[in-house]
């Protein structure tokens, strides 16, 4: 019965030899169904026994890394995105090969880096100093022409000029004041925002003897660290005398500008400029046969990226549970837990792992009896696994209780739809769903990131069986985008003489009331659904409500009927007579008379009144609410109606103290006289527990026998259906949620009575509340009746409202994109939301708690296929 | 086809599935208009007095309102095939 409870699991401990466990870990990697206990738990993660293999393992994914970085920033390189799983364990020698591989591959191109980095430094510095030998040539000419100026001005006047520069080194000029001048030149090359301040600086640093003139590079040069273009301009500085000289060198360095030996002859200047180009020419040369070089690396290195990453992966993780391992000389062991249908697949697995690393030992599985609760490991396949989620997003069930996902298959979506209605909305969430099933294959491959388009394509399954209810529902409620269809013909109609007397209507009637007597053909309802007349009608929400809320209330209590029934299953499994006389049976009693009358009552409503009687017949709510205070009814539903509802309120009542009292009193009297206590046989073996079950996972009986039940040979012996509770005869063993089995746990009647009081006002109060609670159903499809209505009749409506073309044509297409979009948006989206929710709450509380555990762990197997797919989890 | 692609994947996915919405709605609903369903009859822009009320006048203006509708839904083809050249055109995957 695997698909009604969880898997069976038993703890096994695992003997591997020291050779063979690096292959035979991989090989559970592989199969992924074997949970790893760490048998070190104090051990610092860091004096472990593979801790240096793990380190190597980072050290490689970190290389990885390195030339994924690379290879993304060549933005041409593709690296292949889905790479076929080849479902092999890597061999313990693939890691020195892929380790050298990889160093080697990183040197590579660190060096390749670096060199590139300095031949980019080298073309900057080459580029600004071209840029300064063509700038400053500019400089030197003006002042060569002042100058020449200023000898012509001397040689006629001797006056003051001064020869700014003494290019030519001879005849200096006749200078009034001072001696020789010869001015000091500095060139380089600045960036231009930070020209000004430079200027500023050496105004006043200087005090005004220097000269300074510069120019723009209209080109951005690129800065070989960074990668960013920057612009800069040529300086040159002309200054006199050596102190003013080391000034300007030295504000030149705090403004980081790089100087350039500037030769102050022409020919000079020309003839660098000339070498200069020259290197520049070879340097760009040198700078593309890098680059390309290193794309060259790169594009191998990327076909083979994912697949090393994998390996890597796999290695990492078959290293980090081999670290859970306790090791010693010559094996390591380990306790793992494993669901017990799935043995031979193992053992078939540690035999391959064995024989490939070429030992002849093989591998020893033995149980390990224990008591704690194993994990819940639920088998699912791509259908179920959407419904398990959801489950299990409330509480992972306790070891083998009642599983509620194949029942919320079917249960889930169906109050889903009662409360989404609508046959078009329906078909689109259908259709929708049904692209995402069609295209799975090509989306999984895809790998996407979006949560929340996975989280939409995780539950595909569940979303198609959610449209496809709502179209059926929507169907039965008429709706189709807010309008009826009417497929068979309405069954009312305006009898002859009120369609006669309508012409003489005045202006304000614009309602007619039809009497079903009258107007109601054949006395035969719609054949399928809600009549399609309802939908001109404006009483249509007086009888729609009526008749939801009641169908709400009917299902409700169905729903919970069904849950308090799956319990009875529970109680059965675990072998907890007391629990079905003592909770099973008063909770039906209770939930069934009073609610379950109350849905009889409904129903019988509905079938003995039609519209003959109808203004005779008694209201439900005042006959309900009569029933409790035990007056007698005024209208009859049926004879014998008042005798019927007091025994069934007196029935109801008394099981409110038999839920409270029964079971507290029988431990007690089980825990006072261990042996008088016996009624029945199978009594005897149940511990205090109020069905919790989740001992441990011993089936045989030899190990009860062992267990001390001796002396009292009532022992039945248990067929090997799995858990029961192994210490049974420990009497009145264990308080409620203390260690489960444990045979001298103390006796506590009085939290035993306190846990029975709130168990027993849960179920009392929650069955009233909770069945209120279903009336959400009613609420929701009405809200998005309403909806769906008020978007058409507000939006859609406005575009068919023209009868001519003109501007209709303009009008209609744009309202109808507007309606199609609110109606995505608001109807499916939002609606499509609430009504999960509130469904999914549905489910949760008002079923759930009436069988539902929810204890469990869940199974977390040692798999690679699950690293694989999510490495930021290790 | 040489169109020039000036909407992003998703937008022209959207806009695609809206045409295409269109383009099976509005001739359904134009068919229903034709053959006069009762269930349009509150968006039949029909307002008259109840005198002057003519069961042939109200079939007519259901014919006009479904000519409107049939002519839209010309429109939603051509900007479905519209959208899904821009679609076809980009080759990027959809899948966000």
């Amino acid at each position: 019965m695997a698909l009604f409870r969880c898997e069976e699991m038993a703890l096994y401990q695992l003997f591997l030899q020291s050779e063979a466990a690096y292959n035979c870990v991989g090989e559970m990697g592989e199969i992924g169904l074997v949970q790893f206990r760490d048998m070190n738990p104090d051990v610092n993660a860091f004096q472990r026994k593979f801790v240096n293999e793990v380190r190597r393992c980072e050290e490689m994914e970190r290389k990885l890394r390195f030339i994924e970085k690379e290879v993304k920033k060549e933005a041409h390189i593709n690296i292949p995105n889905n790479v076929p799983d080849l479902k092999q364990v890597p061999a313990a020698r693939e890691m020195n090969e892929l380790d050298n591989q990889l160093e080697k591959l990183e040197n590579e191109l660190r060096e390749l880096l670096s060199n590139q980095e300095q031949l980019q430094k080298n073309f900057l510095e080459l580029t600004e100093l071209k840029q300064v030998l063509l700038r400053t040539s500019i400089f030197f000419q003006e002042a060569d022409s002042t100058r020449f100026a200023a000898a012509a001005r001397d040689d006629r006047e001797h006056e003051e000029g001064e020869a700014l520069l003494d290019v030519e080194g001879g005849a200096s000029g006749g200078v009034a004041g001072g001696g020789t001048n010869k001015l000091g030149v500095v060139a380089g090359v600045i960036k231009r925002e930070l020209l000004g301040a430079f200027e500023r600086v050496l105004w006043r640093v200087c005090r005004g003897n220097v000269f300074l003139k510069h120019a723009d590079i209209e080109e951005p040069l690129t800065d070989p660290t960074t990668g960013d273009s920057l612009l800069k301009c040529v300086f040159i500085v002309f200054f006199q005398g050596e102190q003013l000289g080391n000034r300007v060198k030295k504000i030149c360095e705090g403004f980081r500008a790089t100087l350039y030996p500037c030769p102050e002859q022409t020919a000079e200047r020309r003839e660098m400029l000339k070498g200069v180009e020259a290197r520049i020419a070879d340097l760009q040369v040198v700078l593309d046969q890098t680059l390309s070089h290193r794309t060259r690396v790169l594009e191998s290195a990327a076909a083979n990226l994912p697949l090393w990453f994998v390996k890597v992966r796999k290695i990492k993780s078959i290293y980090h549970t081999l670290n859970l391992f306790q090791v010693s000389q010559k094996y390591l062991q380990v306790q793992c837990w494993i669901p017990i249908t799935d043995i031979p697949k193992i053992q078939a697995a540690l035999d391959k792992g064995t024989s490939d690393a070429g030992s002849s030992v093989p591998s020893v599985l033995s149980q390990v009896p224990t008591k704690e609760q194993p994990p819940t490991f639920n088998r699912t396949n791509k259908f179920t696994e959407g419904f398990q989620t959801i489950i299990d997003a409330y509480g992972v069930s306790s070891y083998r209780e009642m599983n509620p996902m194949p029942f919320t298959v079917i249960t889930f979506p169906f109050l889903f739809a009662v409360m989404f209605g609508d046959c078009g909305h329906g078909l689109i969430m259908a259709l929708f769903a049904g692209l995402l099933i069609w295209k799975e294959k090509d989306i999984i491959a895809a790998k996407s990131k979006n949560e929340i388009f996975m989280m939409f394509f995780g539950g595909r399954y569940l979303i198609f069986l959610m449209g496809v209810f709502s179209i059926y529902t929507g169907i039965l409620y008429n709706d189709l985008f807010s309008k009826s269809m009417n497929i068979f013909g309405s069954q009312w109609a305006i009898p002859q003489d009120v369609a006669k007397t309508l012409a003489g209507y005045s202006d304000n009637t614009d309602t007619v009331e039809l009497d079903p007597k009258d107007s109601f053909k054949d006395k035969a309802p719609y054949p399928f659904g809600l009549d399609p007349i309802w939908q001109v009608a404006d009483n249509k929400l007086d009888f729609l409500n009526s008749f939801k809320m009641k169908l709400s209330v009917i299902l409700g209590v169905m729903h919970m009927l069904f849950g308090v029934v799956l319990s009875l299953l529970n109680h059965t499994y675990f072998r907890k007579p007391l629990n079905v006389i003592a909770e099973f049976i008063p909770q039906v009693l209770f939930l069934g008379g009073l609610f379950g009358y109350l849905v009889f009552m409904i129903i019988y409503k509905w079938f003995a009144f039609d519209y003959t009687n109808s203004a005779s017949a008694p209201q439900l709510l005042i006959t309900f609410t009569d029933m409790f205070m035990l007056s007698a009814p005024d209208d009859e539903l049926y004879s014998g109606q008042y005798t019927v509802q007091v025994i069934i309120l007196l029935v109801g009542v008394a099981c409110v103290p038999w839920m409270l009292f029964v079971k507290p009193t029988v431990l007690y009297m089980r825990h006072r006289n261990p042996a008088a206590g016996l009624t029945f046989k199978n009594l005897n073996n149940l511990a205090g527990d109020d069905g919790e079950g989740t001992e441990g996972l011993i089936s045989n009986d030899e190990l009860d026998r062992e267990n001390g039940i001796g002396g009292d040979d009532h022992v039945i012996s248990p067929d090997t259906h799995g858990a029961h509770s192994s210490n049974g005869n420990a009497p009145g063993a264990g308080g409620h949620g203390g260690g489960h089995g444990d045979d001298d746990e103390e006796f506590d009647f009085g939290q035993i009575m306190i846990l029975q009081a709130i168990h027993t006002i849960e179920f009392c109060l929650g069955c009233i509340s909770h069945t209120a609670s279903y009336l959400r159903l009613w609420a929701l499809s009405l809200a998005h009746a309403e909806l769906s209505e008020v978007l058409w009749s507000m939006v859609m409506s406005i575009g068919l409202s023209y009868d001519s073309v003109f501007p209709g044509i303009l009008i209609l297409p744009p309202i109808f994109a507007a309606w199609a979009v609110l109606t995505l948006a608001i109807l499916l989206l939002m609606e499509g939301l609430s009504a999960f929710l509130h469904a999914l709450r549905l489910h949760w509380v008002e079923f759930q708690s009436k069988f539902y555990h929810g204890e469990g762990h869940l199974f977390t197997p040692f798999s690679f296929k699950h690293i694989v797919e999510n490495p930021l989890e290790d | 086809m040489a169109v020039p692609v000036f909407c992003s994947p998703f937008t022209s996915f959207f806009c695609a599935f809206i045409g295409l919405w269109g383009l099976i709605m509005c001739p359904i609903m134009g068919a229903f208009y034709y053959s006069h369903a009762i269930t349009f009859v509150e968006d039949v822009p029909y307002d008259v007095e109840p005198s002057d009320f003519s069961k042939d006048d109200l079939e007519s203006t259901y014919e006009k309102v479904a000519i409107n509708l049939f002519i839209s839904t010309g429109v939603y083809f051509v900007c479905f095939m519209l959208c899904l050249c821009q679609f076809i055109n980009r080759k990027t995957s959809l899948i966000p």
